[in-house]
């Protein structure tokens, strides 16, 4: 697996490079609004990590890097691996460019407190991790070409399913919706607002031990989850 | 005697081809020529070698060894060339070597710099400014590189010049001298394969017709040409394949002794054909 890391660090390293560099530059222009920062960001690294993909999709490579010495649950592993590490690398970056180069880039004055609190780096990591475990299962079982439109789909299948479903609660709990899932401008300087009932009553129930023990392992059954699925998945494709 | 690889009973099935019942073997040390016409499932065949593409029924063992449960392993051994080489269009000969260099614990850089020399590879060149015989010498030296016990090319002579062509076949044939190394080769070109192959494994619409040595096919083989009293019913049995013209008729037939007892001198013309009539004939005969 590590010799599958190095061929692609060395094949597409620079392209993550360039990618972290102009993350930098371009992501720091949304500092004025907390809410759009995170959302480019977590997009941003999430792009970043269609990078490898994308390359080996143009080339067509598939056959040629398949038919090397290298078992595919390694290369499944090697591609978790490497998004992981991408995704450190966004969160190292969400958290360097507020507190410091963003402040010297534009203004003294921008208030980005809520983003360096433990909520506000779960905000940025946990879309991004959940993104990606949908994502990588489709685009082992896909290709890149056809795994985006699934992607997209589910998605939005996800949306209204996630929708649908607070509607239900909010008429089974006769509780409007605002209540349940509050949403005012304040998201666009606290993004995690809207789910900070949801997270202190479950804090409340749990203690904060037990939320972040549960978290952690429902975090782990999704890794596994994805992986496991990816593996099953790319074992099958054709080439 | 030790099989480089022993294929029997392979299947794979796509909508509108089905490669069925494939199996042949070919003992180490050996060149044995894949040919057929397009179509014909050889490219499919060397998936499943590769394990690119999934058989539904059969088994491939390659020096030994199942090629799905020891599929790294047998891997390692083995040197591809792939129909249309593909690489990292971007990186140089050189970057590319290093980066497959990674792979083969046999890797011999010495080896490949004296292959890219010979073969006119410019090193610090990027791969997508190669034209498309010098990405297939890529391709070869990459194999050739980390003392392959079997090489398996499919179409590796299509983009080449005649004189490279030749260098090649001429290079595949030094390199069985050591007794070890085997290679598979599918072409279409089939004056390569006169030139080279100690056997030859026939496709045609997925099924083999036939897989014997060279010299057992210029024994068998012959083709014989007369007038259409050929085509009577008790001749027929003696055909693989009849064409037929306005002056007469040419058949090909693999009963080559039956054949010379069933007629008699003067009545017809008994040749031995050229792989490229055989495999013509047999690919459009009726």
């Amino acid at each position: 697996m590590l010799r599958i890391l190095i061929k692609d660090f060395k094949a597409v390293g620079l392209f993550w490079l360039l990618g972290l560099f102009i993350d930098v530059f371009f992501v720091t222009i949304f500092l004025g609004s907390n809410l759009a920062f995170l959302l480019a960001q977590v997009l941003m690294i999430f792009l970043l990590t269609l990078v490898q993909p994308a390359v080996e999709d143009r080339f067509g490579l598939a056959s040629f890097l398949n038919s090397l010495p290298v078992n595919r649950a390694d290369v499944v592993k090697a591609q978790y691996v490497s998004t992981g590490l991408l995704v450190l690398a966004g969160l190292a970056l969400f958290v360097a460019v507020p507190s410091g180069l963003g402040r010297l880039i534009l203004s003294p004055e921008i208030k980005t407190a809520a983003l360096l609190t433990p909520a506000g780096l779960l905000s940025f990591l946990l879309p991004l991790i959940l993104l990606e475990l949908l994502f990588l299962p489709l685009y082992f079982r896909q290709g890149l070409g056809k795994s985006i439109w699934y992607f997209l789909a589910s998605l939005i299948g996800l949306a209204v399913i996630l929708t649908g479903g607070l509607r239900i609660v909010s008429g089974l709990a006769e509780r409007p919706m605002s209540e349940i899932f509050p949403v005012d401008f304040g998201i666009l300087t606290v993004p995690y607002q809207p789910f900070l009932p949801l997270a202190g009553r479950l804090k409340a129930a749990l203690g904060t031990a037990g939320l972040a023990l549960v978290g952690m392992l429902t975090l782990s059954g999704l890794v596994w989850l994805s992986m496991s699925l990816a593996i099953r998945f790319y074992k099958r494709r054709e080439f | 005697m030790d099989e480089a690889i022993v294929i029997s009973g392979l299947r794979k099935a796509y909508p509108g081809f089905l490669l069925n019942d494939v199996s042949f073997q070919l003992p180490r040390g050996y060149i044995m020529g894949l040919i057929g016409p397009n179509g014909a499932g050889k490219t499919t065949v060397i998936k499943l070698i590769l394990n690119l593409v999934r058989r539904e029924a059969g088994h491939i063992t390659v020096l030994g060894r199942d090629n799905l449960r020891e599929e790294t392993w047998v891997k390692s051994r083995l040197g591809f060339v792939h129909e249309t080489p593909a690489f990292y269009g971007y990186l140089t000969v050189r970057q590319t070597a290093s980066l497959v260099s990674r792979f083969y614990p046999a890797w011999d850089d010495a080896r490949f710099r004296e292959l890219a020399g010979e073969f006119g590879l410019p090193l610090h060149k990027r791969v997508s400014r190669l034209s498309r015989g010098t990405v297939m010498k890529l391709s070869l030296a990459l194999a050739l590189s980390h003392s392959a016990e079997f090489l398996l090319l499919d179409e590796p002579t299509s983009g080449l010049d005649p004189v490279f062509r030749r260098e090649l076949l001429e290079r595949l044939s030094a390199l069985i001298q050591d007794g070890r190394t085997s290679i598979l080769f599918s072409t279409h070109i089939t004056s390569d394969l006169e030139r080279l192959a100690d056997y030859l494994t026939f496709l045609r619409e997925g099924q083999v017709v036939f897989s014997s040595s060279r010299e057992e096919i210029q024994d068998n083989w012959l083709m014989v040409k007369g007038g259409n009293e050929l085509l009577e019913e008790r001749y027929r049995p003696l055909f693989q394949a009849v064409r037929s013209t306005a002056y007469g008729i040419q058949a090909l037939t693999s009963r080559s002794e039956e054949a010379r007892r069933a007629f008699a001198a003067g009545q017809v013309l008994l040749e031995r054909p050229t792989l490229d009539e055989i495999v013509f004939f047999l690919s459009k005969g009726h």
